[in-house]
């Protein structure tokens, strides 16, 4: 199972309203009619991390092995994205 | 001499077939077919020769075809300086303009610019307002990228009228204000006008600007770009972009052709751009598992978040015990609970599931009393104890059921408020016929926990268990008000009429049970469930001679089971459930009779039927009974791996050897790379006796045990160990090199020839009983008490197979006792293979 954290986006840090927010909008972004895979997947990650219970028994329990997804999240800074600088679109219409 | 003998024709034969020595037909027709057939080179020679001995428009025109194909080639394959090379002798050969097709394109992508403009500027002067422009207008979208990207001096070299400048500003605009992130950049990007050399750069900034928002439109604008764009090297970017980030994207990104490129994509992700090569080494690595991903996070540790890198790479040592001693000098040792975690975790990886509760036990051990957080660990902790052992209904002695039912009651003390527990634990109390237990702990959850429906569900099961009919209606009602729609329920009430008709059809009260019978069509759904209540009801009518209603009834039960087959199958069942006569005369009343044959559908759906909990193994086969001649040729019907595999799994457990042997060869067959059906085979043929086996037939049971292992299936792997018990296999090199060899070796049960498979099954209490007793009573006596709580020929099998002398040391290994400790008095902690603790 992909890290539940990872797939709604949220820090381990994430309290219960966070976790609902960020599954809210991930449902939102991913509605079962039109991504069932996606969604299945926001849904049981809202499962696994609901309430603190839960979120403590995916911490002790958790043993399936992190893929490269999660270490790309580590490489990652904290903003989702950013725009690229005028200088790097110009590198990439110069042919460089 | 024979070498040169043989030499001969085949130099023969290449002179006939040169261009040379071809009539001029044959020439022509082979340059041809080598031109279709995209044998540019050979084309090119076959024209030369051709055009050698007639210089013919139509040849003419072909050879530069070939050449142009061939340059294409190798521009295909990024060699765009030989492809160059190649379009320049197409021009010199063939007489064609050299400024044509992609050659502008190619010349500027290796940064030769100059020609390019050169060219441009002449064919602008030559052009005439209203004349066709159409080459002009080519060179213009080919010239656009770079003329934006150059510094403004290099403007000056265009006409200050060149129409190529004339929308530059605007495209440029709309590039600045994307980059400075502008609010104003979507309306200059709508400002790129449409006939225009930059229209693709405004399609692909808009593309950038809606992908966090929209990504499928963004995706939709992507796909309507013209496939031979000029801007081609940023769309290939944005196309990465549309991707989350993870394994594809990385791999798409690791594809980009040049560093800006690369940089790019990083940069829309958000990531620093001189993360370049270390993202290209992680693409590289993928795939490769577990210990090369670890590999690499030791490696980059010091410029990645040092507490996220420990966290990933603990985790990761649960999978790669070779790289926990690189984790343990990286990151210096864990705390002394997260340390037994780590190695509970890692026993549960290996599926030495013992090992496992032992540990988590040690953790809990380790837990601060008496703090809110310690006391939720503990819970959880001994709630996931009690989801690694068996389930209830299958740990068949009361003394696990009891074990795992103390966890639960002890989790409770710890955590009184999860609602989820308190139910698992009034049923397991329910299933063990602790009944007592059961209310005293429910009646307490209905208060604390009102209105919570698997509470009271609960209730339902238990009022029912209790035989307080009228209570569990009460509940029940209560669970639809709540959850109007709830199906179990009505299923829990309505079987529970069934059962009650069954026992008053048995009695021979037919009017009784038909009373019962209308009490469960208020609660059953549609389908097999009234499929079974209209059979009960045609046996209850046939038994009080009403005929018609019978023939009605099984009719309805045809209805609802969508077919005679199941309808005959599950008056076989309730026959067989009744131990009663009476369904083959209600059979006949009703005209239904054995099937011929069977289809797949109806095969698993017969099984299906017969695998409900309403009937045990015993009664399931009775019912099969008379359906073992269609079943039997059943068996070659094609049947997908998931539908063989239960089929098999099905017939194992209601103990038909021979067809499962049917059923298990034939899958053997179509899916030769599942180990589970040589299972199958083998403990069909061979029940509870696998030393009848040959030893070829031992060997392909250690290789299937290996392969299953390896597929990661290790129920089968388990299966086959538990199987072969007696004979025991040899593992083939342990569990393959993941496992370092550095600790005191205990392998799977494989190891242990002889000792008999119900000690596997011993929890933490009995194996710290049985180290005492070893402890106390000295190994001899011990051996001795074995041999007397032991069957005799099991013991003796023990004794020859294994050695008088290392039976007590593999038990002890098997069960986790440490010997040594035992024997000297010193203490040697056991710790998972591999791991440095």
């Amino acid at each position: 199972m992909i890290d539940p954290y990872r797939i709604l986006g949220l820090s381990p840090e994430a309290d219960d309203e966070a976790v609902r927010r960020a599954y809210l909008e991930a449902v939102r972004r991913y509605p079962p009619e039109r991504e069932p895979e996606r969604f299945e997947r926001v849904r049981a990650a809202y499962e696994a991390l609901r309430d603190p219970r839960r979120r403590l028994q995916h911490a002790l329990f958790n043993r399936a092995a992190p893929e490269v997804e999660e270490v790309l999240e580590c490489l990652k800074p904290a903003v989702a994205g950013s725009r690229p600088s005028l200088d790097e679109l110009l590198a990439v219409l110069g042919g460089h | 001499m024979a070498r040169k003998d043989k030499r001969k024709p085949a130099k023969a034969a290449a002179k006939a077939s040169s261009p040379q020595n071809l009539d001029t037909t044959s020439l022509a027709a082979a340059a041809q077919s080598s031109l279709d057939g995209r044998q540019y080179k050979e084309a090119i020679e076959l024209y030369r020769e051709l055009l050698k001995r007639e210089p013919r428009p139509d040849w003419q025109l072909a050879r530069a075809e070939a050449y142009a194909g061939r340059a294409r080639e190798l521009a295909a394959k990024g060699m765009l300086k030989e492809a160059l090379t190649v379009w320049r002798n197409r021009t010199e050969v063939c007489g064609t303009a050299l400024m044509s097709g992609p050659y502008p394109a190619w010349l500027l992508q290796t940064g030769e610019m100059e020609e390019v403009v050169r060219h441009y500027r002449q064919r602008l002067a030559r052009s005439t307002p209203g004349a066709d422009n159409a080459e002009l207008q080519v060179l213009e979208v080919q010239l656009a990228p770079h003329l934006l990207a150059a510094p403004e001096a290099e403007l000056a070299r265009f006409p200050a009228d060149a129409p190529i400048l004339r929308h530059r500003a605007s495209a440029r605009a709309a590039l600045t204000a994307y980059a400075a992130a502008d609010p104003q950049a979507a309306e200059l990007i709508k400002a790129i006008p449409y006939r225009s050399p930059y229209r693709d750069l405004g399609q692909i900034l808009k593309t950038l600007l809606i992908l966090p928002d929209d990504p499928a439109a963004a995706r939709s604008i992507l796909n309507r770009l013209p496939a031979d764009t000029a801007f081609e090297a940023l769309a290939a970017v944005a196309r990465s972009a549309l991707e989350p980030v993870g394994g594809p994207w990385l791999q798409q990104v690791s594809a980009l052709g040049t560093p800006g490129q690369r940089r790019l994509a990083l940069s829309l992700k958000g990531f620093a751009p001189n993360r370049d090569g270390l993202l290209g080494e992680l693409a590289r690595i993928r795939t490769h598992g577990p210990q090369a991903l670890l590999d690499f996070l030791l490696r980059y540790r010091t410029a990645l978040p040092l507490e996220t890198v420990r966290t990933l790479c603990w985790q990761l040592s649960i999978h790669a015990p070779a790289g926990a001693k690189s984790c343990l000098q990286a990151f210096g040792r864990p705390q002394p609970f997260e340390e037994k975690r780590l190695q509970a975790l890692r026993y549960e990886q290996q599926n030495y599931l013992g090992d496992a509760i032992d540990t988590w036990q040690q953790a809990k051990s380790l837990l601060t009393r008496g703090s809110a957080s310690g006391e939720l660990r503990a819970a959880l902790i001994l709630r996931h104890l009690a989801e690694l052992s068996p389930p209830l209904e299958n740990a068949a002695r009361r003394r696990i059921q009891n074990e795992i039912l103390g966890w639960l009651a002890e989790s409770l003390r710890h955590d009184p408020d999860d609602a989820e527990t308190v139910v698992k634990l009034v049923a397991g109390y329910r299933r063990t016929d602790r009944l007592k237990e059961a209310r005293g702990l429910l009646d307490d959850a209905l208060g604390r926990f009102p209105g919570q429906v698997p509470v009271l569900l609960e209730a339902v099961e238990l009022a029912l268990a209790s035989n307080a009919y009228k209570k569990a209606v009460g509940y029940a009602r209560k669970v639809l008000e709540l959850d109007p729609i709830n199906g179990r329920v009505r299923s829990i009430l309505g079987n529970a009429h069934l059962s009650h008709a069954r026992k008053q059809i048995k009695a021979n009260k037919p009017d009784a049970a038909l009373k019962e019978l209308q009490q469960a069509e208020e609660w059953l759904a549609a389908g097999p469930q009234r499929g079974r209540l209209h059979v009960l009801w045609a046996m209850a009518t046939q038994d009080a001679g009403r005929t018609e209603e019978t023939r009605a009834r099984i009719a309805q039960a045809v209805g609802e089971f969508g077919g005679e087959v199941l309808a005959y199958t599950a008056l076989n069942l309730e026959g067989a459930v009744l131990k009663l006569k009476l369904p083959p005369t209600a059979a006949s009343t009703a005209g239904l009779s054995v099937p011929g044959s069977l289809s797949a559908e109806q095969l698993m759906a017969i099984l299906r039927l017969l695998d409900s909990p309403q009937s045990d193994p015993k009664t399931a086969a009775a019912a099969l009974a008379p359906l073992s001649k269609p079943l039997l040729a059943a068996a070659s019907l094609k049947l997908p791996e998931a539908d063989a595999l239960y089929v098999c799994e099905t017939l194992q457990k209601f103990d038909q050897p021979r067809l499962t042997a049917s059923f298990a060869e034939a899958a053997r067959r179509q899916h030769p790379q599942r180990p589970a059906f040589l299972y199958h085979l083998c403990r069909a043929r061979f029940g509870n006796n696998p030393w009848n086996m040959s030893d070829r037939q031992i060997d392909e049971m250690a290789q299937a045990r290996d392969l299953a292992m390896q597929q990661g299936d290790s129920r089968t792997a388990l299966l086959i160990e538990r199987f072969m018990g007696p004979v025991a296999i040899p593992f083939e090199d342990d569990f393959g090199e993941d496992f370092e060899d550095d600790g005191p070796s205990f392998g799977g049960p494989g190891d242990f020839p002889g000792i008999p498979s119900d000690f596997l099954g011993l929890g933490p209490e009995e194996r710290a009983a049985m180290a005492a007793m070893i402890e106390t009573l000295g190994e001899e006596a011990f051996l001795q008490f074995m041999k007397q709580t032991m069957p005799r020929k099991q013991f003796r099998e023990l004794e020859l197979e294994a050695g008088r002398e290392n039976i007590v040391p593999m038990l002890a290994e098997m069960l986790g006792i440490d010997l040594d400790k035992i024997r000297n008095g010193s203490s040697k902690t056991r710790k998972p293979r591999g791991f440095p603790f």
